[in-house]
């Protein structure tokens, strides 16, 4: 009975067991029935005579007892046993349900019966009755209940465990089931460390097949494959674990790890939890751990930071070394153990370094000393040109010693790869707007990670924008360059003072997107108290541009004060151009400045210029007429426009980049220029008066150059005043 | 920055061909142009369409002057359908305008008629229907 007890077996081989046990030594029929659900159940039924299954079978299948019954239904409703000395008549036909019933029980010929209530844990599982025949002839006696009793206080205790034991293996199954579906991996480990359940998700997690496997792994085995890291780099011994934390009595928090598998090189980042569970006087049984794999999360979020702070370097500085020498420190270490950044020179012959980081500051000389960092030529067989002539990136995962001897350029260069033991690299072309013009190399060494489409993807991502500030900076030493070469020597500083007239000026040149297109405006004596002023503007990039601008000036300069005319001046400049084997167009706007005796007047010629704007009493009017623009074709006529002026006029030129400035939802135009300068008090007034509408209406950054100049007429100079000092407001330079 | 969204579209086969761009011609966008229009170098009929054009300055000016200058050095037929008031302006203000030949583009292109463009042959299908007009502007 005690090993039926155990509980091992289930409730109907453990009823089998009790009723092998008892008949025939101890009755000549065995019922057991058990209280399944609410419901009785007939869960056994055993008779001693072999000839007698037929019966069996009947009394099996007989309608159960409910209630009050005598024998099964008084035990079970009352927990409490009974011994029948007799089956009389009587018994039969209150036991019986029904005729067909009564027979049954009569060919049973019972002589007399036990039936006690099964009871455990205070409830009752259900009824066994004991039941002697004619077949043994035997009887109970009082004696025999009370041992009866005895017995069916440890078969209720069988029945109990086996029902226990189905509820748990069934909470077991529905458990298992659970934790199964979970994509978190979860192991347990029993107070000693061992590990004694482990999910599917667990097994895919180590990279093995089914849970089986996982349990089978000696435990040193599962975490010597991986080399461990904490969010910040730092290096993550296994004892930091939150599960070994809690086995040595802790209770650690949620931890953030990246996980290196030393053989393939594959990364991934986890989030591990553990949890104690204790028994009742609170010693530690189980440790649970849960540990869920945030790779795409975190790399997401890492990305992004890496953008968004590369972002920031090139947004703050335009000086090129040092946003690549910042950007080669963001890969590092990241992307990559190491990282040198390459472009290609002026004259486009070779690959410069011209950054280079390492996550061992030692190394970043050994890397920056030797061939490795030396120029490369454009013509090189190696990858790195190949890269920059193709704009494709390549990636080599498993760098083998034949391939360091391949591309190494001498021993000493063999030597040092080899010391820096690369083992994975990543080459990436930084190209924009279509031009390639460096290159960006990764290389994976200590970590011995290799690069997945993930990595590649990103750091794509990063030498796009590297490349776009690479872009940006040389545009902006160029066109520093090119500004500061306009400013010395194309554009004066200053307009000369004019007798009779103030001048004021503005020069804005273009921002960071743009090439330079050449506004300059220059003041040239024609003699006797009269100056030609001209605003011109040239189209085109760069220094084809300056160049233009400068044979513009000087051939409008030579001739209009040779002939004291703007015409002749602008015509020559015209044919000169037309004839030119490039297209060269420009515009200009010529306004002479004279005096008469009478007062002054200016001349005013457009060449394919926007018109100037005449401020008479604080009212702006455009003034003078289109003519043609310069360069486009020849035998083209200037007109000129004569037009008195007043003290107190005051005369706005002024190039293209002001009306073709950028706003909110259109460009600035004639209409809001004439807005700007009604009101204009005098010639300062109305570049600043233009300066500020511009500032206002602009969006993003600048197109075009923008150039102003205003001249007011402030009053006649006479040779008979040449005497008298007239205070002269000097010029003011462009903001 | 600011992304541009320029493009240039190409109807008709090599003797007969429309160009048009879309969006705002400038200097940055004004090479996407000249390429195409070097592409179509050897079409008989080259007719560049403005509508599509939200803006131009003087570098889109000096590609359609240089273009016209081709097309006379090549023998070639260059001819300009007007675009907006304003891109139309650049044309007039320059003194440009009075030296294109400008015209409408009123059917789809279907094959070449070079020479005179009201000159049909019997049965084809209307190939580019161009009407002189007296400048840039246009309604």
């Amino acid at each position: 009975m005690a090993e039926v007890a155990d509980g091992r077996l289930t409730l109907e081989q453990t009823a089998s067991s009790v009723c092998e046990l008892v008949v025939p030594a101890f009755a000549d029929i065995c019922v057991l029935d058990v209280v399944h659900e609410g419901a009785l159940s007939r869960l056994v039924v055993k008779l001693s005579d072999p000839d007698a299954r037929e019966l069996e079978a009947r009394v099996r299948l007989r309608p159960l007892p409910i209630g009050e019954e005598p024998g099964v239904g008084a035990a079970v409703t009352h927990g409490t046993s009974q011994l029948l000395s007799g089956f009389p008549e009587e018994v039969l036909q209150a036991i019986a349900r029904n005729e067909e019933d009564l027979a049954l029980l009569r060919s049973l010929r019972c002589t007399s019966g036990i039936v006690i209530a099964l009871r455990a844990r205070g409830r009752t599982l259900g009824a066994l009755t004991l039941l002697m025949t004619e077949y043994s002839g035997r009887n109970y006696t009082a004696g025999d209940l009370e041992f009866c009793e005895v017995f069916a206080g440890r078969v209720a205790l069988a029945l109990d465990n086996a029902g226990l034991f189905v509820e748990l293996q069934t909470m077991e199954a529905q458990l298992s089931v659970a934790l199964g579906s979970l994509s978190e991996s979860v192991t347990i480990q029993n107070r000693h460390g061992n590990l004694i359940y482990a999910n599917q998700a667990a097994a895919d997690m180590m990279g093995l097949a089914t849970p089986s496997d996982v349990l089978a792994q000696p435990a040193d085995k599962l975490v010597s494959r991986y080399d461990f890291f904490h969010e910040d780099g730092a290096v993550l011994d296994p004892e930091e674990f939150p599960g070994r934390r809690v086995l040595a009595g802790g209770e650690p928090e949620p931890l953030v790890m990246r996980v290196v598998d030393r053989e393939s090189g594959e990364q991934a980042w986890r989030l591990a939890k553990a949890s104690a569970v204790r028994d009742s006087a609170g010693r530690l049984t189980m440790v649970v751990n849960v540990i869920a794999d945030i790779t795409a999360v975190k790399r997401a979020e890492l990305a992004q930071r890496l953008l968004a702070e590369a972002g920031e370097l090139f947004g703050a500085s335009l000086q090129l070394e040092d946003t690549l020498q910042q950007v080669a420190d963001l890969c590092v270490p990241q992307l990559a153990d190491w990282c040198t950044v390459r472009v290609v020179d002026e004259e486009r012959r070779v690959l410069e370094s011209v950054a280079v980081a390492h996550t061992d500051p030692d190394r970043v000389a050994l890397v920056a000393d030797t061939r490795e960092y030396y120029p490369v030529a454009l013509d090189d067989p190696g990858a790195l040109a190949e890269v920059f002539r193709t704009g494709k990136l390549r990636c080599v995962n498993g760098i083998t010693d034949e391939m360091l001897a391949a591309t190494a350029r001498d021993d000493e260069h063999l030597e040092v790869m080899r010391a820096l033991a690369p083992c994975a690299t990543l080459i990436l072309p930084l190209s924009a707007q279509g031009a390639t013009v460096g290159v960006l190399t990764l290389v994976s060494a200590e970590s011995r990670r290799r690069f997945d489409d993930d990595d590649t993807e990103l750091a794509a991502e990063l030498a796009r924008r590297a490349a776009a500030a690479v872009e940006t900076a040389r545009l902006y030493t160029e066109r520093s360059r090119i500004a500061s070469t306009l400013q010395d020597s194309l554009l004066p500083e200053n307009l000369p003072a004019l007798p009779g007239w103030t001048t004021a000026s503005l020069y804005l040149p273009a921002g960071q997107e743009d090439r330079v297109g050449g506004d300059f405006y220059e003041a040239v004596p024609l003699g006797d108290d009269t100056w030609l002023l001209v605003v011109g503007d040239v189209t085109g990039r760069g220094t084809e541009a300056a160049a233009l601008t400068a044979f513009m000036r000087h051939t409008l300069r030579a001739i209009a004060s040779f002939t004291g005319s703007a015409t002749q001046a602008l015509d020559k400049l015209n044919r000169d151009l037309v004839a030119a084997s490039q297209i060269s167009l420009c515009t200009a706007v010529c306004v002479v400045l004279r005096e008469r005796d009478a007062g002054a007047e200016v001349d005013i010629i457009c060449a394919g210029h926007p018109l100037p704007v005449l401020v008479r009493r604080r009212s702006p009017e455009y003034v003078g007429e289109h003519g043609p623009m310069l360069g486009a074709y020849a035998d083209e006529r200037y007109e000129l426009m004569t037009l008195p002026i007043q003290p107190g006029d005051v005369l706005v030129l002024y190039s293209d980049g002001v009306l073709d400035a950028v706003g909110p939802e259109d460009r600035f135009e004639a209409e809001r220029l004439q807005s700007a300068l009604m009101g204009t008090t005098g010639a300062q007034n109305a570049v600043e008066r233009v300066q500020h509408a511009l500032a206002d209406f602009q969006l993003g950054a600048q197109h075009d150059d923008i150039a102003v100049v205003a001249v007011e007429r402030v009053g006649a100079r006479t040779r008979a005043d040449d005497a008298r000092h007239v205070e002269l407001q000097p010029s003011n330079p462009g903001a | 920055m600011t992304a541009r969204e320029f493009t240039v579209d190409v109807h008709g086969d090599g003797d007969a061909v429309v160009v048009a761009p879309h969006g705002e011609l400038d200097l940055a966008t004004v090479g996407r142009l000249r390429d195409e229009l070097a592409r179509q170098s050897s079409a008989a009929l080259l007719v560049l369409d403005l509508r599509g054009l939200s803006f131009m300055d003087s570098s889109g000016l000096a590609l359609v002057v240089a273009q016209q200058r081709r097309a006379e050095a090549e023998g070639g037929d260059f001819r300009v359908v007007p675009g907006s008031r304003s891109v139309g302006r650049l044309f007039e203000v320059t003194g440009v305008a009075r030296h294109l030949r400008w015209t409408e583009v009123s059917s789809e292109l279907r094959s070449t008629v070079a020479g005179e463009p009201e000159r049909q042959s019997p049965g084809q299908e209307a190939a580019v229907q161009t009407r002189q007009l007296s400048g840039p502007a246009r309604e």
